[in-house]
């Protein structure tokens, strides 16, 4: 029997079996269905907290601005100017240099109808394309994993790189695999790796009717992941291993979690959807320094990012989408930091973003309670990148007509 | 048939008299099956023994073992400011954000503001001495934050040990549901003397008065801190601790207005710390007329506390949380609205509220038993309490962080999500592998080195600010507190050798095969074969049944083991240390199948 053959195979010493079998089995699966396909992978890099949208793309011609950010407004000279009216926060230079060169896009505006300032609900409707948040179902891009593939799941192709997965990967058809360190990210054994368990190799539900109902559904969840897990930690793990560059990357964790994900890149595992995250934009005291330090993290995670992307054939048919759940109020508060609140900018960047200012910066003077009127819809972003990037028919994943925006560059 | 029931546990436990009152016989049967449940969900799981005499002693006396007839103990006896001394020069706020930051600091982490900062320094010839006070404020800034960092370690020690101990096991379960509702975390407020004191408090009303304890939170230093509230003046207000206080505290997200919360915030005016203590500042606070969710007066804090407990929504919020804690699945809107009235009749006390939960039969019913996610505690100090291993607490506490629960640190001011969102395909091995460890399979730093470096984006990824420097430090606070527990010293490489805990298995497997011959036949065999020791351990090591095929499997890589290990059949009892290292071998194995995940 093959498994019996396998299981004896690496038994010196009496140790643990060594065989990852079904890990074999499965990575040869995987390797014959996906090598020498490229395909096109998304970059979701998560902003966490509320970015403080005026803050990044700074509309410093604007004297309402000056007025509402009396202590914390930056001035002409502290921006990258864009257009004249606009201009990039000072610390975004890498990414102020892909904009010169015409690889940054810069959505403005984006928001949604009624919005909501918790961070979670906000969150719930960004990661979804709904308003009811996630008791509507999965999150969207799971939505665009279902429409590109139907339910033929793949372990590593959507892959959350840190610590709490974005409710946007979150699929029962396309579950997501997440870590943070590709280095811990195996099943250790006495000595080297713990082989497989063999239910791994068994249908999900095998056995699962004598159990009580409730318990049963959890366990085949659990088998799922189980079975995902040894498929995805080998090759990952290999991929971060075979991973060369000469790119500098910052030591932050942001920027560690970027080359991961460059790695995975580089290594053609089939991700079509990397997550990042980048947290602490919960601004609510001290904006200026605080937000200067987190605009700096970006550049130099993204910079970098950007910069080995360029240089590897493998990451050809790659965009960087960089969001937020919320912009922030348009006046500072007493704390010299800024409150919850709409509206705010995207950026899309990599191989094929189309570079260029899209959408209309909304009015700093008309606001609706204080607050931002958002101008484009975040679906209309979302979706113009689902399509231009994998052909993806937006009706599929969200709800009702955005406009499509030229924000993808031609493969 | 439920509803006088219950009103008869409620009776029982607010007129204080002994519940055994109640006629054994009343609800659901408590046998094994239930009394297993019972303590996997009010308390951290149970062995063999535990469970039997919980059958024995019958369903109210052991839940009068698991409610708590006084206040509990606090954890540390002598909790030490240590914070206050490295945040002397700033406004008195115990907010990280306010400590000045030397630049002899960034210098000595390398980062370029560091390098920079420092050549500057060269060139401007600074004065000497002035360079030598920097320096020595430094490191006692340095040796306060270490000494601040141990002491809430310590702590956090001494609380899973009392989780692993057992005693008052539902009053430390109980915390530790509040600690992801009223949650705070070091990260921003830096103080382990004001996370302690939130804490006591949390363990203080843990089963008592609802009511008691938010009105206490809301007086909280670190809750104060952590959301923003000593910022929070008359005229210039700050919306943080108000917003969470109606969205996530009370009464759940959709049953107020934006309005509600800028009005709230004016009521909670005032409230700020000095120097790690809670003071009212009457000139802060904004005494003006104020309209909440429909009433209108001149609110302070203590009336919006009684604003949001009459609002029916806060009792919903309240009971829908209770039920998913410790049910593990999502709740009909019947047994919520029950069991939200409940809470209103108690007069807002959780104690008789649990009380009813645990004579339910629907919580000992097919959709909730072994149908909840073990959080990484869970998970952690149930394997320790099932396996009867002496694992040091920092072994857990750093083990629950690998797995996304820091204690102390939560992602968000909304805690942890729980449930499915604890399993991820990194999370899932993790498990398996922080099994191995307490088994002494794995060598502690074996794992948890290869994790030293992600840890920090484990948990902060929320809404907390952290940059470089702060992943530094975190690095080396943890390399300090591993580097001297020598308990995990031991546990790991940096001693040399594995750990090897006492488990036994042979004599409590004989033990088990000895108990089992008076009752069975007598023409068993002399010896337990590999499906009678897969039994065994699966009993002793699983919270649920788990289903005949993965029993087959491990039978079959038993036989398969053994065989490899030259061990006759049927000779596990009298066979040497190798058959004893075997067993070790799959109590691992067990622990990391997937079903070793539920409780």
């Amino acid at each position: 029997m093959e498994r019996r053959q396998l299981l004896q195979l690496g038994l010196g010493l009496g140790a643990a079996a060594l065989i990852p079998g079904a890990l074999a089995r499965a990575s040869t699966r995987l390797l014959l269905g996906q090598k020498g396909e490229r395909r096109p992978c998304l970059v979701l890099v998560q902003l966490t907290g509320g970015n403080d949208g005026l803050d990044t793309v700074v509309p410093y011609g604007d004297d309402h601005y000056g007025r509402a950010r009396r202590t914390t407004a930056l001035a002409k000279n502290d921006v990258l100017d864009l257009d004249g009216h606009v201009g990039l926060h000072g610390k975004l230079v890498r990414l102020g240099a892909e904009w010169k060169e015409g690889r940054l896009g810069i959505v403005q505006g984006v928001g949604y109808p009624q919005p909501n300032r918790s961070h979670f609900k906000s969150f719930e409707i960004w990661h979804t394309g709904r308003a009811e948040g996630r008791t509507s179902g999965p999150g969207w891009v799971g939505r665009l994993a279902q429409s590109l593939h139907g339910d033929q799941a793949h372990p590593n192709r959507l892959v959350h790189i840190g610590g709490q997965v974005p409710y946007s990967l979150h699929s029962t058809a396309h579950p997501p695999v997440a870590f943070a360190n590709p280095r811990g990210y195996r099943l250790a054994g006495q000595s080297g790796e713990l082989a497989p368990t063999m239910e791994a190799e068994t249908s999900a539900h095998e056995g699962c009717e004598d159990l009580p109902r409730g318990a049963r559904a959890r366990l085949e969840a659990l088998r799922a992941v189980m079975r995902d897990a040894q498929a995805s930690s080998a090759e990952v793990r290999a991929a971060a291993a075979q991973h060369q560059t000469k790119i500098v990357y910052p030591n932050t964790d942001f920027a560690v979690a970027l080359s991961t994900a460059a790695a995975l890149i580089a290594a053609n595992l089939g991700a079509e959807v990397i997550s990042v995250e980048l947290g602490g934009f919960d601004t609510h005291t001290e904006l200026r320094r605080r937000h200067d330090t987190l605009m700096e993290q970006l550049d130099g995670g993204l910079g970098a990012f950007l910069e080995e992307l360029r240089g590897l054939d493998a990451a050809r048919d790659t965009l960087v989408v960089v969001y937020s759940e919320f912009g922030r109020r348009v006046a500072e508060n007493g704390a010299r930091g800024t409150d919850h609140g709409t509206a705010g900018p995207l950026f899309l960047a990599g191989p094929r973003a189309a570079g260029g200012l899209f959408g209309r910066h909304p009015s700093l003077s008309e606001l609706d309670e204080g607050d931002l009127v958002h101008t484009t819809d975040f679906r209309a972003v979302f979706g113009s990148a689902a399509k231009g990037l994998f052909g993806a028919d937006p009706s599929q994943i969200f709800d009702g007509r955005y406009d499509a925006l030229p924000l993808v560059r031609e493969a | 048939m439920l509803q006088p029931l219950l009103a008869l546990f409620l009776t029982a436990a607010l007129q204080g008299a002994s519940s055994a009152q109640v006629a054994a016989g009343d609800g659901p049967r408590f046998d094994a099956r239930a009394a297993e449940h019972l303590y996997n969900r009010a308390g951290f799981g149970a062995n063999g023994a535990e469970i039997e005499a919980a059958v024995a002693r019958g369903r109210e006396a052991t839940l009068d073992l698991l409610f708590p007839s006084e206040l509990p103990a606090p954890l540390l006896r002598d909790v030490q400011n240590h914070a206050y001394k490295f945040v002397l020069s700033s406004e008195g706020a115990l907010g990280r954000d306010d400590r000045p930051r030397p630049p002899a600091e960034d210098a000595a982490e390398g980062s370029m503001e560091g390098s920079m900062q420092e050549s500057m320094d060269e060139d401007g010839a600074a004065d000497q001495a002035e360079v030598e006070r920097e320096e020595a404020l430094r490191r006692d800034r340095a040796a306060a934050r270490l000494a601040d960092g141990r002491q809430l370690a310590e702590h956090t020690n001494r609380w899973l040990e009392r989780m692993v101990q057992g005693e008052a096991a539902l009053v430390e379960r109980m915390t530790l549901f509040w600690h992801g509702h009223f949650t705070s975390s070091m990260q921003t407020v830096g103080s382990s003397y004001a996370l302690i004191a939130q804490h006591e408090l949390l363990r203080k009303h843990a089963v008592g008065s609802f009511r008691d304890l938010l009105a206490g939170v809301l007086r909280d230093p670190a809750m104060l801190v952590y959301l923003d509230n000593h910022r929070n003046r008359r005229g210039n207000p700050n919306e943080n601790l108000a917003r969470e206080l109606l969205e996530l505290f009370t009464l759940g997200e959709g049953h107020f207005t934006e309005e509600d919360v800028k009005e709230a915030a004016r009521a909670l005016t005032g409230r700020a710390v000095a120097r790690g203590e809670y003071v009212f500042t009457p000139r802060r606070h904004d005494s003006g007329k104020k309209r909440i969710l429909g009433q209108e007066g001149n609110f302070d804090g203590d009336d919006l506390v009684e604003i949001l407990l009459a609002h029916p929504r806060t009792s919903v919020h309240i009971a829908g949380r209770l039920l998913r804690w410790f049910e593990g699945v999502e709740p009909s809107a019947e047994r919520v609205e029950h069991y939200a009235a409940l809470l209103r009749e108690a007069d807002w006390q959780i104690a008789p509220v649990l009380r009813a939960l645990f004579a339910d039969p629907h919580f000992y019913g097919p959709d909730v038993v072994g149908a909840r996610v073990a959080g990484p505690v869970d998970f952690l100090v149930g394997s320790v309490r099932r396996l009867g291993v002496d694992a040091p607490p920092l072994a857990l506490n750093l083990g629950a962080r690998v797995l996304g629960e820091r204690l102390f640190f939560p992602p968000s001011v909304k805690g942890w999500d729980g449930g499915e969102s604890w399993i991820t395909t990194s999370s899932l091995l993790g498990r398996g592998n922080l099994a191995g460890m307490l088994t002494g399979s794995i060598g502690v730093m074996e794992l948890l080195g290869a994790d030293l470096e992600s840890m920090a984006s484990d948990e902060d990824g929320g809404m907390q600010r952290r940059g470089r420097r702060g992943a530094r430090t975190d690095n080396a606070e943890l390399r300090e507190l591993v580097g001297r527990d020598q308990g995990l010293r031991d546990l790991g490489r940096l001693g040399r050798g594995r750990w090897s805990p006492e488990l036994d298995w042979k004599r409590r497997l004989a033990d088990h095969w000895a108990a089992g011959a008076a009752s069975e036949s007598a023409n068993r065999a002399s010896e337990p074969g590999d499906s009678d020791v897969v039994g065994f351990l699966l009993e002793e090591l699983l919270a649920i049944a788990p289903p005949p095929e993965t029993r087959a499997e491990l039978v079959q890589y038993l036989a398969e083991q053994r065989a490899e290990f030259s061990i006759p059949d049927g000779r596990w009892l009298t066979w040497g240390q190798d058959a004893e290292q075997l067993l070790t071998q799959l109590a691992h194995r067990i622990l990391a199948l997937p079903e070793a995940q539920l409780h």
